[in-house]
């Protein structure tokens, strides 16, 4: 059994800030939310920018104690709020147990760090252990679920920065299958130091801006976010009379097994995500409108990524309008599929195409028609959003816009 | 519904490298004398890839061992195994968490000059899954799940999915742990501050350990004329709202069996939970089962392995399926989980063959 799978719920946190207006109007408008890091001390890194959010409102924790909390959680209770709450899914509406698949890298890696930090300086013994109670990827699902009294037990992908867009392939899945008929899916990254020594310590961060497929690329700017949809079967989303924001149509996913941090040259592997993800749909290449890319901005991935999507989309490659919106809001990592995804139902839904920031200088090797300035679209019909993470896991998601090219 | 196989078996723990070796230890009710700790071993030894995995973090050097047993006890060559028709779903707890602590104890000591990218970069919760397709060349889904020690059971149901829905034809499911003193401390704290004066809850230790199993589905791998060493005609998840956590263990018990098409009380053998609430989920299972079933063996790994945690379920699942092939055991087996968290699951463990869904 295959079920059209309606997107009914988004929520949405980035440097832009929480929730999708103010997301999509800042998206739209090509503001940049990469800014000087306030977070912690940036002395003695290249890099001292980010997209950070500056102020992150307290949630309204009920279940769990506010001040074990982890950042991230934080950024997830208010993607997951407003989700949940556009979907009008209150707990009457829900399965006794919807799927809950999130994706994330680090969890909370915020909170580890705290505590080892109190390890080494004053001694094991010293070390609180409610620092860490919100430490393990698994933990801020497991509140976020007790929070919102979602049954069930949840999926944490955490397949780099490709997990945003695992979680939300598994809940396509799940109710395209028939084996749930609610899926609440996403990502989440919080900034933390660990995360940004880690880049820097791969010479990944840029020292300017972020400028993807751009000649003069140098490389990424960390970011932070979440990103939760609400995916319900469509039949009854329609008896529901839940607004439908969107469809995923098709879900690809691939290893490129050839290096644990670079993506593979050829872009063989992700090409091969597209390609199982267009098959998935249903639909050629032909029928893609937009590309909202992976697009990093380090020299290896984007060019790679060029490389994918002239192998899986052939001479349409050169045609369809690509952007990166990480050139605005940073690399959010385990965020990054769940937000870009949103992001990309938004301009389906918005006929607009957000743009790639910075872009200047064409490059030979991403022979690609780049989205410079945010353009108004015409029968935009069916977008694809790439995740390309470490490791190699890459993962592709075909979306399409309401009551545009349906059967 | 078509039933998934154990085709290939790869365990690397405490007690032993290898699934006869680990059998063995188990018959003899060796523990792992007390050790925590997976003994050194040569990496080459357990697979044949010829990419040099000289650096990689301890949790992944015991999956890309367990990988590499599994994989040549399905009967494929390491180079036959990969490719786009292949996948992987790895599981950890807490993953590669020493190189995470000589990561940052650089950085807070020397400064971010001098943090190790390597470290930072097999510290990443995916690096063992991804070392595990550059080692087979594994081009199809590799997905990695974090959870408590049930997530193992997790990763069964995530690979099952994917054969089922005929994306991939055989999947590596893999589990991997390693010790770490930070780690063990911080539970220590939780430990002693949860029992606030009362007397120690007796958990297993926190100890290390990797264990894989290659699922196909079972009329693929008579089709290769392999003999499965076990099915998993199904299984279970759950998480304890409140309430009783024996009664959140039966319903448990009761969904895998009632997947499997299977009594309860057809059930010969038990393989208990490594993990917190061990006993409640016991007793769970007991009140699942009723009164007036026949004779049960009880297999505890946990004296033998300790709690590899995000390693420990499929370590169960691997332990059943060999002792199934081995024909020590000759019925139904059940294995649970549980976690910290009350999550909890159960899986159904029979012969190849063998009446069932």
């Amino acid at each position: 059994m295959r079920r059209r799978v309606a997107i009914t719920g988004m929520g949405i946190v980035t440097s832009h800030g929480i929730g999708q207006a103010v997301n999509w109007m800042k998206t739209v408008a090509g503001e940049s939310g990469i800014r000087p890091i306030t977070l912690f001390d940036t002395a003695g890194y290249r890099a001292k920018q980010a997209g950070q959010l500056v102020e992150l409102p307290a949630a309204s924790w009920s279940r769990c104690r506010p001040g074990r909390m982890d950042r991230a959680s934080t950024l997830l209770y208010h993607a997951m709020a407003e989700a949940l709450g556009e979907a009008g899914a209150t707990a009457a509406d829900r399965d006794p147990a919807p799927v809950v698949a999130l994706g994330t890298t680090l969890g909370g890696m915020g909170s580890g760090q705290r505590y080892h930090e109190a390890y080494v300086r004053k001694g094991p013994a010293r070390a609180r252990p409610s620092l860490v109670v919100d430490h393990l990827a698994h933990c801020q699902p497991l509140a976020l679920m007790r929070e919102f009294s979602l049954a069930g037990t949840p999926r944490v992908f955490s397949n780099a920065c490709a997990a945003g867009a695992n979680a939300l392939g598994y809940g396509f899945r799940a109710v395209r299958d028939g084996l749930a008929d609610l899926a609440i899916c996403g990502g989440y990254d919080a900034l933390c130091e660990f995360a940004f020594a880690g880049f820097h310590a791969l010479q990944a961060l840029t020292t300017e801006c972020c400028r993807p497929f751009d000649r003069d690329r140098s490389g990424l700017a960390l970011g932070e976010g979440a990103g939760v949809m609400v995916l319900e079967a469509w039949d009854r989303a329609a008896r529901r009379g839940v607004r439908i924001r969107g469809e995923i149509l098709g879900c690809g996913e691939s290893s490129d097994a050839f290096h644990m941090t670079r993506p593979g040259p050829d872009g063989a592997g992700a090409a091969l995500a597209v390609q199982l993800a267009l098959k998935d749909a249903g639909i050629s290449p032909q029928a893609v409108d937009y590309v909202n890319a992976h697009g990093t901005g380090t020299p290896f991935n984007d060019r790679s990524e060029a490389a994918a999507l002239g192998l899986a989309l052939g001479p349409r490659a050169r045609e369809v309008p690509v952007s990166s919106i990480k050139s605005m809001l940073g690399h959010l990592l385990g965020g990054a599929g769940a937000v870009e995804a949103i992001l990309t139902a938004r301009a389906l839904e918005e006929q607009w195409l957000p743009p790639n920031l910075n872009y200047e200088t064409p490059d030979p090797d991403c022979d690609l028609r780049i989205v410079r300035r945010a353009e108004q679209a015409r029968d935009l019909t069916v977008a694809l959003s790439n995740s390309f993470g470490f490791g190699g896991a890459n993962a592709t998601l075909v979306l399409r816009a309401v009551g545009r090219g349906e059967p | 519904m078509r039933r998934v196989a154990v085709s290939g078996i790869g365990v690397v723990c405490p007690g032993a490298i290898g699934w006869e070796a680990f059998l063995q230890a188990l018959a003899a009710g060796q523990a792992g004398g007390g050790a925590l700790r997976v003994p050194e071993f040569t990496l080459e030894d357990c697979h044949e890839s010829t990419h040099p995995f000289r650096r990689v973090a301890g949790v992944t050097r015991f999956a890309l061992a367990a990988m590499g047993l599994a994989v040549r006890d399905a009967g494929f060559r390491a180079e036959a195994f990969g490719g786009e028709r292949a996948g992987i779903v790895a599981t950890i707890t807490h993953g590669a968490v020493n190189y995470s602590v000589d990561f940052h104890r650089v950085l807070l000591r020397e400064g971010p000059q001098a943090a190790s990218p390597l470290h930072f970069a097999e510290s990443v919760p995916n690096a063992l899954a991804g070392n595990g397709a550059i080692a087979l060349q594994v081009r199809g889904p590799v997905h990695t799940l974090i959870g408590e020690e049930p997530v193992g059971t997790q990763a069964i149901d995530l690979g099952a999915g994917l054969l089922r829905a005929g994306l991939i034809d055989r999947v590596l499911v893999v589990g991997a742990e390693e010790w770490c003193a930070v780690v063990t401390h911080a539970y220590g704290q939780f430990d002693a501050a949860a029992r606030r004066g009362r007397e120690p809850a007796e958990e297993p230790p926190l100890s290390e350990g990797a264990a894989a199993l290659v699922l196909e589905m079972e009329e693929a791998v008579m089709r290769r004329g392999v003999r499965p060493h076990a099915v998993l005609p199904g299984w279970d998840l759950g998480r304890c709202l409140g309430g009783g956590m024996v009664g959140a263990a039966a319903d448990v018990v009761r969904g895998a069996c009632q997947a499997s098409r299977q009594s309860v009380a057809e059930a010969d053998h038990v393989l208990p939970s490594t993990g917190r609430h061990r006993r409640e989920a016991t007793q769970g299972f007991l009140t699942a089962r009723g009164e007036g079933a026949g004779p049960l063996a009880w297999i505890d790994l946990a004296p033998l392995v300790g709690n590899p945690a995000g390693a420990s379920n499929l370590l169960q699942v691997a332990a059943a399926a060999a002792l199934t092939s081995a024909g020590r055991v000759s019925g139904l087996g059940l294995v649970l989980s549980t976690g910290a968290s009350r999550t909890l699951s159960a899986v159904v463990v029979s012969r190849a063959g063998a009446a069932g869904a």
